[in-house]
């Protein structure tokens, strides 16, 4: 690689340190974040050597999760995705393939590397000793990344048309994996008591080693208790990362004209990502117009509600993965549950908790909308009646999943139905209060007039989602003061359930009122 | 109609507007005009009732925007200068759309009608988040006249249309005037305003700096009877610093 294009790196690199140490925010939010992995580190328990071959299960599961996942993602690229600016500026420039190919991986290996050591951070301790497992998930990491490539190179190769039909099989393939993981957790709970046991018999097969070699070879090098498995599982790790990057470079494909169409599209989810959309690609979709008669019935602001509907209704594929993705760590939880009180609590947590990824996922309200408030504003609707119509399609979803999930587990599982009733009724009114609260931060997290940022909401990946759980405890809590209130009064159970939906209803209207009046009044930089 | 009465906006201490009277008849295509921040985008976001004005009044068809929004937002379209249409909704339901929300659905412009007059009927089936600019900019102009508003307010209605979209859009333009719209233009292509528009407000920092028909700001600004709309510009307008 040219020597400018490796100061261009260390360049960049230094300007994102500063930018993140500058801004207040960020460095309150990377200060955070690093003492948290302080204290992970310095809780985190010192092991024997050979630790981890118990656990050599499910680090093959992760591995061989994370392999999958990254090198299916190499499918849905054609041509390798580059920064916008790297199109405007590099490109054109006399580079050869080889040395842009080399510059894009100088970003990718650090990002591998450090995801590696999260999920150590995260998991380390209980798979294996730290510093094998870093070392074996970064050389998987590697691995995926460089095949990833490799594969988004050659399908540089490949007519436009072929290249559609793999991204779209590759979606496809993914969304199965999830299904197909979904059925096999409620399976193997319910069968087996855990998945450990299906997990190590599906892992010792040879098909799967072969399939998934890195991820095998991660789980021998951290379970290896002799000097000589280590050394063996150390070379397979380094002979994958070595011989996948060697096949990485060694066809001289000129991939540039493809990679900028693929830049534009990931750049344009990415922006539609940070802004807390819901990512949708539109992959030169074709669809028939939906306005038959029946659109009639819609009018005023029931026009929102139609358009909403719509736009759901072509965004299920990105909807359906997010909420299988939610429910994987839901299931589990629910059907876990036992006759007992203590049993009851878990399970009712778990439905409770649906609410936090199905706001997420079924987000076709005003957190669509930032980018569209002025439109919204200029109808002659009232301010209520365009926020209501919003929130109705988040709503009624989100409390449909969970009246689903209470109803299969009330009908399947020997529970304590008198429970799962009264929460069947407090649902709507919890999940309400989310919504609102979600909405009111795209008003109250956007940026002011004057500032130089653009317009956005809470991002997927923002520390903002940890602060709407909390606003979400805190408005629940009056609900909670209430049932403590009939409880030292030694009031009836129904009295008390009765008091504190009454009480969050209360909460729910004051937070709607407080969303309409931030609709009408808030404003964004815009314009001149 | 459309009138403001010493309208002003603040931002914080930054004065965007400062008590702008002007008015503009039905039929009339008022060209706004005027350097980059001086508040052309804040005045037609207060008249569409987008922005609450800091001071003074905002009448659309005889309706205060601020007293009675709902009405006068019936009367009125805004066509922003960077449409942001529904990605996920074709372009025919994007109509669709424009006129139920309006409560336009019977007495409204036929949706068809509109897209094969900006060439956009081979396009009614195609998701708006594959239109080129251009065809954003036809899209939303198609929505802002679906339901006949009385006063349409176009901010950089020409950017990104192709010469053929531009002549279109002109002519659009002109003939929502001639069916008695009261019209206001905010643009930096000054020929385009000389053409296009019956009368001329120049705003500087948020000032009116002049007003009138090309011929009477000319005598104003002592230029000859044939001089430009943009040598006009230039001769009230300070340089930037």
């Amino acid at each position: 690689m040219s020597a400018p294009l490796l100061a261009l790196w260390w360049l960049g690199q230094r300007a994102w340190l500063r930018n993140q140490v500058r801004r207040p925010r960020r460095l309150v939010a990377v200060v955070l974040l690093l003492g948290l992995l302080v204290l992970r580190v310095v809780a985190m328990p010192r092991r024997p050597p050979g630790f981890g071959s118990d656990a050599q299960s499910p680090l093959l599961l992760l591995g061989a999760m994370l392999f999958l996942l990254s090198v299916a993602s190499g499918f849905l690229q054609q041509g390798p995705r580059f920064a916008p600016a790297d199109v405007d500026f590099l490109f054109p420039a006399p580079l050869s393939p080889r040395g842009l190919l080399l510059f894009r991986l100088l970003h990718l290996w650090p990002a591998a590397l450090l995801s590696s050591a999260f999920l150590v951070l995260m998991f380390g301790d209980s798979v294996g000793t730290p510093w094998r497992v870093f070392v074996g998930l970064g050389a998987l990491q590697l691995t995926a990344l460089h095949l990833q490539l490799l594969i988004s190179i050659l399908l540089t190769r490949a007519d436009e048309s072929v290249a559609k039909r793999l991204r779209r099989g590759a979606r496809v393939v993914l969304l199965l994996v999830l299904f197909a993981g979904v059925f096999a957790l409620i399976h193997t709970i319910s069968v087996h008591g855990g998945v450990g046991a299906v997990v190590a018999e599906v892992a010792r097969s040879p098909a799967a080693r072969v399939l998934v070699f890195p991820a095998a070879a991660c789980a021998d090098f951290v379970a290896a208790d002799s000097g000589a498995r280590t050394l063996v599982a150390l070379l397979r790790l380094a002979l994958g990362v070595a011989g996948t990057l060697a096949l990485l470079m060694v066809p001289e494909i000129d991939f540039r004209e493809e990679s900028i169409d693929t830049t534009a599209r990931v750049a344009r989810l990415l922006a539609q990502r940070r802004r807390g959309e819901t990512v949708i690609d539109l992959d030169g979709r074709r669809v028939a117009s939906r306005t038959g008669r029946a659109t009639r019935l819609f009018s005023g602001a029931g026009a929102i509600l139609w358009k909403n509907s719509i736009v759901l209704s072509r965004s299920l594929r990105t909807v359906v993965p997010g909420v299988l993705f939610g429910l994987l760590f839901v299931l589990p939880a629910l059907f876990a549950s036992r006759q007992d009180v203590l049993g009851v609590v878990p399970a009712m947590m778990a439905v409770v908790m649906t609410t936090l990824f199905g706001s997420n996922s079924f987000n076709f309200d005003l957190r669509r909308e930032v980018e569209r408030i002025d439109a919204l504003r200029a109808l002659p609707l009232p301010a209520a009646a365009i926020v209501l119509a919003e929130l109705v399609t988040p709503w009624v979803l989100c409390v449909g999943l969970q009246e689903l999930l209470v109803a299969t587990v009330v009908l399947s599982i020997d529970v304590d139905r008198e429970w799962f009733g009264a929460l069947a009724l407090a649902l709507p009114i919890v999940t309400a209060v989310l919504v609102v609260i979600d909405n009111l931060a795209v008003f109250l997290l956007a940026p002011r007039p004057g500032s130089a940022d653009a317009r956005g909401g809470i991002g997927v990946n923002s520390p903002a989602q940890m602060l709407r759980v909390v606003v979400w405890f805190a408005a629940l809590l009056p609900a909670g003061g209430a049932l403590l209130v009939a409880r030292v009064l030694d009031a009836r159970r129904w009295v008390g359930l009765t008091a504190a939906a009454a009480v969050e209803v209360l909460v729910a209207v004051a937070l709607f009122v407080a969303l309409v009046r931030c609709f009408e009044r808030r404003e964004f930089a815009a314009g001149e | 109609m459309i009138e403001l009465d010493r309208f002003s906006k603040r931002y914080g201490d930054r004065a965007a507007v400062e008590e702008l009277s002007f008015t503009v008849a039905p039929g009339d295509i008022l060209g706004l005009v005027g350097p980059n921040g001086a508040g052309k985008t804040t005045t037609l976001r207060a008249i569409a009732g987008v922005l609450r004005p800091g001071g003074g009044t905002i009448r659309v068809g005889g309706f205060d925007v601020v007293k009675e929004p709902r009405q006068a937002k019936r009367e009125l379209a805004l066509v922003p200068d960077t449409p942001n249409p529904y990605e996920l909704l074709t372009v025919r339901e994007h109509l669709e759309f424009a006129r139920l929300a309006y409560g336009a659905a019977k007495d409204g412009r036929d949706p068809d009608e509109l897209l094969a007059k900006f060439e956009l009927d081979d396009k009614r089936d195609e998701l708006c988040g594959s239109l080129s600019r251009g065809m954003r900019q036809k899209l939303a102009i198609c929505c802002a006249l679906v339901h006949r508003p009385k006063a349409l307010l176009l901010d950089e209605p020409l950017t990104g249309l192709d010469p053929y979209g531009t002549r279109v859009m002109r002519e659009a333009i002109l003939s929502a005037a001639a069916e008695g719209a009261a019209i206001i233009v905010s643009s930096h292509q000054l020929e385009l305003v000389e053409r296009l528009c019956t009368r001329v407000l120049i705003v500087q920092r948020g000032r009116k700096v002049v007003e009138g028909t090309l011929e009477e700001i000319r005598v104003v600004a002592a230029l000859a009877p044939d001089a430009t709309l943009e040598e006009v510009f230039f001769r009230f307008v300070e340089e930037p610093r």
